[in-house]
């Protein structure tokens, strides 16, 4: 202590406090350079839809300026076009029916994968979880050929095959992951205590695993709702709604139009997954897990 | 460690419980893990693995419209084409530009998720969860109110007499599509390197500081080696979609932005050459596998995930 007051009384005081003033403008400087940070990339993300959904406003048939005055009338217009319920019917249909099946689907598989040891659980586990590193787009290329090469009819059915298939391995990686963390011995336990294999799961891994079930819901769900790649290629003559977003934008005619719905879905679906997200926090705190679990696993 | 990214069994040993079952007859033993996997495995094996198989068949037959099924090498030949390896090209630079402006922003990103922002931690990893399930078509195609014409970026250039026509490159070219594509995919760049972030023991960082590291040392000698297994799969998981992606060319890309999905897209649906597309297809298979199996290779070698 001794030395350091020697130290200081040498320096003067000048020095800590032009040092300690510095260290202020610099720590404010990072703050200023973080936010400015964090807004570019908000902006990124949220920029361009925000400012469509402004546009989507504007009574002209140009999507940009100028800005030519409020009006309603392309909601109007799409509200009253047949072709956008129809699309949007069809790809809640898929995605209401593909969700369930991938969360079983999902949790079988990971519960084979981590709960047991078996000879080719390795190159088992690779299969599974091959499809999210294999391009979309050649998955829809090759089940394209492979409906048409086996006979099936292109219809909402191989669109929500396809779904499942790029879907449901998401489920499986996340389930796992959420699997390795659980306590191994609860499931030891239950079973020394007499239940048997389906109780044990039933009564006590299923309820452990119900928030990450719930997270991989969303993720399934918006993963079927929004995909347009492999639907594109799988879909035949029916339209899901992206499909009818991207061939609508090669009308120009009907732009203003598309400008009105995205802005009307984007809306819904921020709504919709904001609160579902919010069920899923209190929930989750509820039981003292923490949301970035699911995130992150860490 | 990386819950929403790492594919299990990849890198990780999982808790099997040998014990679990030492009390049932071997039979049973035996049977549950093939009664759990049936349902999975029988989906794959029929929906994942028939289509690739298909498509490496039709990629050695003869399968335009007019064609009989036989067996032919042409189609590869066909893929080599100068127009084909130019677009195979064009496709490279632009996914390799978008990663590396893509990393240049996620990494900052995701540290400061991680670490700096305190509160709104939670708040801003639901942000990017939210910014992704909204309609890709539509946040790409939302992109014209920015870079348009007559939008947002030339219309302020031209209020400040900055400019006098509308800036030409910033819409329907590379440059466009290097900007969808990066937006487009930050989430899942953000996300496990994220994850990877969290790993790290705070107190190692103020060991650092304390130490007297400046924040380049900080992260070239800690933050970096702790989460450059995080990065290599970063790389793996979004390098494949950028690269065969099709909705960003085919929506802001105009001529010059043009990458091999359109081209595969055109020969399936437009031209009816099967064939000649499943060559392309497996090419773009090749670059992706290639990929993916140089990042595992990198980090097997240099040991670099001390993660764990």
């Amino acid at each position: 202590m001794a030395s350091i007051s020697t130290i200081h009384a040498g320096t003067g005081t000048p020095g800590p406090r032009v040092f300690h003033l510095g260290s202020t403008l610099r720590r404010r400087l990072a703050t200023t350079l973080r936010s400015a940070f964090l807004l570019f990339v908000g902006f990124v993300l949220f920029g361009p839809v925000i400012i469509l959904a402004a546009f989507s406003l504007n009574d002209s048939i140009i999507l940009g300026f100028p800005f030519k005055g409020v009006t309603l009338s392309w909601y109007v217009e799409a509200v009253n076009e047949p072709d956008i319920w129809s699309s949007l019917r069809a790809s809640l249909q898929v995605a209401v029916i593909v969700t369930p099946i991938c969360l079983l689907l999902g949790l079988t598989s990971a519960i084979a994968l981590t709960r047991f040891r078996f000879r080719l659980r390795g190159p088992v586990t690779a299969f599974v979880a091959l499809p999210l590193v294999i391009p979309w787009l050649i998955i829809g290329v090759g089940s394209l050929l492979f409906f048409s090469a086996t006979g099936m009819k292109l219809s909402l059915l191989t669109v929500g095959i396809s779904h499942v298939v790029i879907a449901f391995p998401l489920v499986t990686v996340l389930l796992s992951a959420q699997l390795y963390r659980l306590d191994p011995h609860l499931h030891e336990a239950a079973l020394d205590l007499g239940a048997t294999e389906p109780e044990t799961i039933r009564l006590v891994v299923l309820p452990l695993l119900v928030p990450t079930l719930a997270a991989s819901a969303i993720f399934v769900f918006s993963w079927s709702f929004n995909n347009f790649i492999v639907s594109f290629f799988t879909a035949g003559f029916e339209n899901t709604f992206p499909i009818w977003v991207f061939s609508t934008l090669r009308r120009a005619r009907d732009l203003p139009m598309v400008n009105a719905i995205s802005t009307l879905i984007s809306a819904v679906q921020v709504t919709v997954v904001m609160a579902a997200w919010q069920v899923l926090r209190r929930a989750m705190d509820k039981r003292g897990q923490d949301i970035r679990e699911i995130v992150a696993g860490s | 460690m990386n819950g929403s990214v790492t594919p299990p069994g990849i890198d990780e040993e999982p808790l099997a419980l040998e014990t679990t079952y030492a009390g049932k007859p071997r039979r049973q033993r035996r049977l549950a893990p093939l009664l759990y996997l049936a349902g999975p495995v029988g989906v794959l094996a029929v929906f994942f693995a028939g289509p690739l198989g298909i498509l490496a068949v039709y990629s050695f037959q003869e399968r335009s419209r007019t064609g009989d099924g036989s067996w032919t090498l042409l189609n590869y030949m066909a893929a080599l084409q100068p127009r084909y390896v130019e677009t195979a090209l064009d496709t490279l630079i632009i996914a390799v530009i978008s990663m590396a402006v893509l990393l240049a922003i996620a990494y900052p990103l995701a540290y400061l998720i991680a670490f700096k922002v305190g509160r709104w931690e939670v708040p801003l990893l639901l942000a990017l969860a939210l910014s992704d399930e909204l309609n890709p078509l539509i946040r790409i195609y939302a992109w014209r109110t920015i870079l348009g014409r007559n939008g947002v970026v030339n219309t302020i250039l031209q209020q400040l007499n900055l400019i006098d026509e509308p800036l030409d490159w910033l819409i329907f070219t590379k440059f466009s599509v290097v900007v969808v594509l990066t937006a487009s995919w930050l989430p899942y760049a953000v996300i496990p390197l994220y994850a990877a972030m969290k790993t790290i023991d705070r107190r190692v960082l103020e060991a650092a500081r304390d130490l007297g590291a400046g924040w380049w040392t900080t992260f070239q000698k800690v933050v970096f080696p702790l989460t450059a297994a995080g990065f290599l799969a970063t790389i793996v998981i979004v390098f494949i979609p950028i690269i065969s992606d099709f909705a960003a060319p085919a929506l802001v890309g105009g001529k010059s932005g043009r990458m091999l999905a359109s081209v595969i897209e055109d020969l399936f649906l437009g031209r009816g050459q099967w064939g000649i597309g499943s060559a392309l297809t497996f090419v773009l298979l090749a670059a992706s596998g290639f990929v993916v199996w140089l990042s595992y290779k990198i980090t097997d070698i240099s040991k670099l995930d001390t993660s764990r």
